[in-house]
């Protein structure tokens, strides 16, 4: 029996967007098993609700995470609303599904770029970024922050978009789909790259049901879920949707579903963009929520986050909660992780598209 | 299956220009509705408080007794509310970021008094006020006869 | 003004909370998961008279909550048997809020945030420890997710050691 030792990983590595910690227990080069540890960016968000009114509580949840701001303060607002019955126009509902994918574009350019740094293809990475940064700018251009864009708000959204800037949006993000082609190709057909991503990491279908896993990583395994499949909000009015999936559940299918979904995402924000109706943009909500709870739940580029709001009558809710995608993913990263050589394991954890300081509020 | 799948794009990125802003050797440019920092025009201002209680983050504070509005740059939030709640408009969001500050942060306007020909503001020396309250003497003496 | 004119099917589902007690609720929780209901999120909330727990499943477009209100010093049996995802909850809550599991699967004792008071979230909390008559259960098959008895320690007694300082 050889001798184990114990290798600590993070919190600090170049492949890790957010501090996390694991102790991986070895024997040679081989991870026998991994213990997680959070904890370095909790901030206790969810004690704020008593000092923050509804209306100004959703600066504090897009500030949650920086990659996935524009979801959290989406979700919220959409729970809100539907404790108090509020209707939301249906040009707010539009605008609101263009910035949400366009933030799902963003995260994804970003988690190819460190992909494509966690096996060393710098040259990749930084192609990928120096896409995303088209996105960043459309978002500057309309609301006036890159990555906090302080545009959704209780009962619409805050800022417009008029006609003739939505068609040039629509060009752009046209022609960042054929500028996106070439690096999903080196991504996925490159031999080299396919040597280290095919048959390792891989997770069976039972597993993912068992663990209850969501979000692209449940979905390379062959669990079809997807919370935009349901139409709620601006997502029923789309055409149809499929949520992409794959058999084969390693980490080129992973890789290979992310891609897929910035391809559909391009497809949904033109099909947005030429269906929008004019109309207002906002309806000012009157009075305080209920004394009820209340369940929503939206589809960020991670995964399904669940948002349990409660109030009691007063300007102040009672309880705030979010459960993102993460949390439940560490389980099935912690098993990814038994049984992988040393090299694979900053691959493994990548695949699951940690963002920690969302799980920590 | 392919091998040196980006050797295409590199070499065009050899010879075309860089991809960077060549800051700071070329000024920086916002866009238009990029969110830099709140200023005030403080004629126009009528004290009414409503930014002072719609700031999430309290950098606002409108005193109404000494006609002060006064802004805390660094807690500022750049969240837009006080700009789009004010009933007179006279604040805006400017494009450029404020300089980098170390300890005091905060400016304060003080709301002129009307009717007065030149501005009396705080910091004015006690010889300009004598003289312009000389002026006024004279014309209250002079408007009964 | 153009508002909405069709409500999504997620909508149109009424959203369902059901109380029952807290003895009942491992059960509960065992029939759903083996129906094809999935576990969604699990959330405490401070009320006046201790504190209250709300199990989230979800399947398909539907979601069910099963609430229970314990008292300060209630010990709450774990669910992460049959799901295992939910031992990030139980730990966080068990930190932020006082309440004490029995058989959580990977159990931080105490160290799985760095806090600087003593459950924050909840101030009347108070922990309780689980009376040691009969021994926790220890699963020694390499796929569960329970981690070998050496490792659990060294990883307390690091985490107890900083914790310390």
């Amino acid at each position: 029996m050889s001798e184990r030792t114990v290798i600590p990983f993070g919190p600090q590595h170049p492949v890790l967007p957010e501090p996390i910690h694991l102790d991986l227990v070895m024997e040679d080069e081989r991870v026998v098993q991994a213990i997680p540890q959070l904890g370095f960016i909790h901030r206790g968000l969810e004690r704020l609700v008593k000092t923050r009114d509804y209306m100004h509580f959703v600066y504090v949840t897009e500030r949650i995470c920086g990659i996935c701001s524009f979801g959290h303060s989406y979700g919220y607002s959409q729970t809100i609303e539907r404790l108090m019955g509020i209707e939301v126009p249906m040009r707010a509902e539009y605008l609101r599904v263009i910035w949400f994918e366009l933030s799902r574009i963003h995260s994804h350019l970003l988690w190819m770029g460190l992909a494509a740094d966690s096996f060393g293809y710098e040259n990749l990475f930084y192609q990928c970024w120096r896409l995303r940064e088209r996105v960043l700018d459309i978002f500057e251009k309309t609301t006036g922050g890159r990555v906090i864009l302080s545009a959704c708000n209780v009962g619409g959204v805050n800022y417009d978009i008029d006609n003739s800037e939505l068609a040039g949006i629509s060009q752009i993000i046209q022609k960042l789909k054929r500028d996106a082609k070439p690096l999903i190709k080196a991504l996925v057909k490159d031999r080299s790259i396919k040597d280290r991503l095919v048959g390792s990491g891989y997770l069976s279908q039972e597993d993912a049901v068992k663990l209850s896993i969501v979000g692209p990583f449940a979905r390379a395994s062959g669990v079809e879920e997807d919370i935009r499949m349901f139409g709620v909000g601006g997502y029923g009015e789309l055409a149809e949707f499929k949520p992409q999936t794959s058999t084969q559940g390693d980490n080129y299918a992973r890789v290979a579903v992310r891609c897929n979904e910035l391809l559909q995402s391009c497809d949904i924000i033109c099909e947005m963009i030429d269906k929008i109706p004019d109309g207002p943009i906002c309806e000012k909500p009157k009075g305080n929520p209920p004394e009820a709870q209340g369940i929503g739940r939206v589809e960020q580029p991670r995964g399904e986050v669940v948002y349990y709001v409660k109030g009691n009558g007063t300007r102040f809710l009672e309880r705030f909660r979010i459960r993102t995608p993460t949390s439940q993913n560490v389980a099935g990263m912690v098993q990814l992780l038994q049984g992988c050589e040393l090299s694979e394991v900053p691959l493994n954890i990548l695949t699951i598209d940690p963002c920690i300081s969302c799980t920590e509020r | 299956m392919s091998s040196f799948s980006l050797f295409g794009t590199s070499l065009k990125n050899l010879f075309s220009k860089p991809a960077t802003k060549m800051y700071p050797a070329k000024p920086f440019e916002p866009f238009e509705a990029t969110r830099g920092h709140v200023s005030i025009d403080i004629e126009k201002c009528i004290l009414c408080g409503l930014c002072h209680r719609s700031c999430p983050v309290g950098a606002i504070t409108v005193v109404r007794e000494d006609k002060s509005w006064s802004i805390d740059a660094l807690r500022c939030i750049t969240c837009n509310d006080c700009v789009s709640r004010c009933p007179v408009s006279c604040l805006t969001m400017e494009v450029q970021y404020m300089p980098i500050a170390i300890g005091e942060s905060i400016s304060t306007f003080v709301k002129p008094e009307p009717k007065e020909e030149p501005e009396v503001e705080a910091e004015a020396g006690s010889e300009e006020e004598a003289e312009l309250e000389a002026e006024t003497e004279v014309e209250a003496e002079a408007e009964p006869e | 003004m153009p508002m909405r004119n069709q409500v999504s099917d997620v909508e149109k589902i009424p959203q369902v909370f059901i109380e029952i007690s807290l003895e009942e609720m491992h059960a509960r929780v065992a029939e759903h998961i083996e129906d094809g209901w999935r576990f969604l999120q699990l959330c405490a909330t401070t009320i006046e008279s201790g504190i209250e727990l709300v199990y989230t499943l979800g399947r398909g477009p539907e979601v069910e909550n099963l609430v229970t209100n314990i008292a300060n010093g209630d010990i709450v049996p774990s669910i992460t048997d049959l799901a295992p995802a939910a031992f990030f909850f139980e730990n966080e809550t068990k930190e932020l809020f006082g309440v004490n599991f029995k058989g959580i699967a990977i159990d931080f004792g105490g160290n799985f945030y760095k806090l600087s008071e003593p459950f924050p979230m909840n101030p009347d909390g108070f922990y309780v420890e689980i009376p040691a008559d009969e021994p926790e259960p220890q699963v020694e098959s390499e796929d569960e997710l329970e981690p070998k008895p050496e490792a659990e320690p060294e990883a307390e007694s690091a985490d107890g050691g900083e914790a310390d300082e």
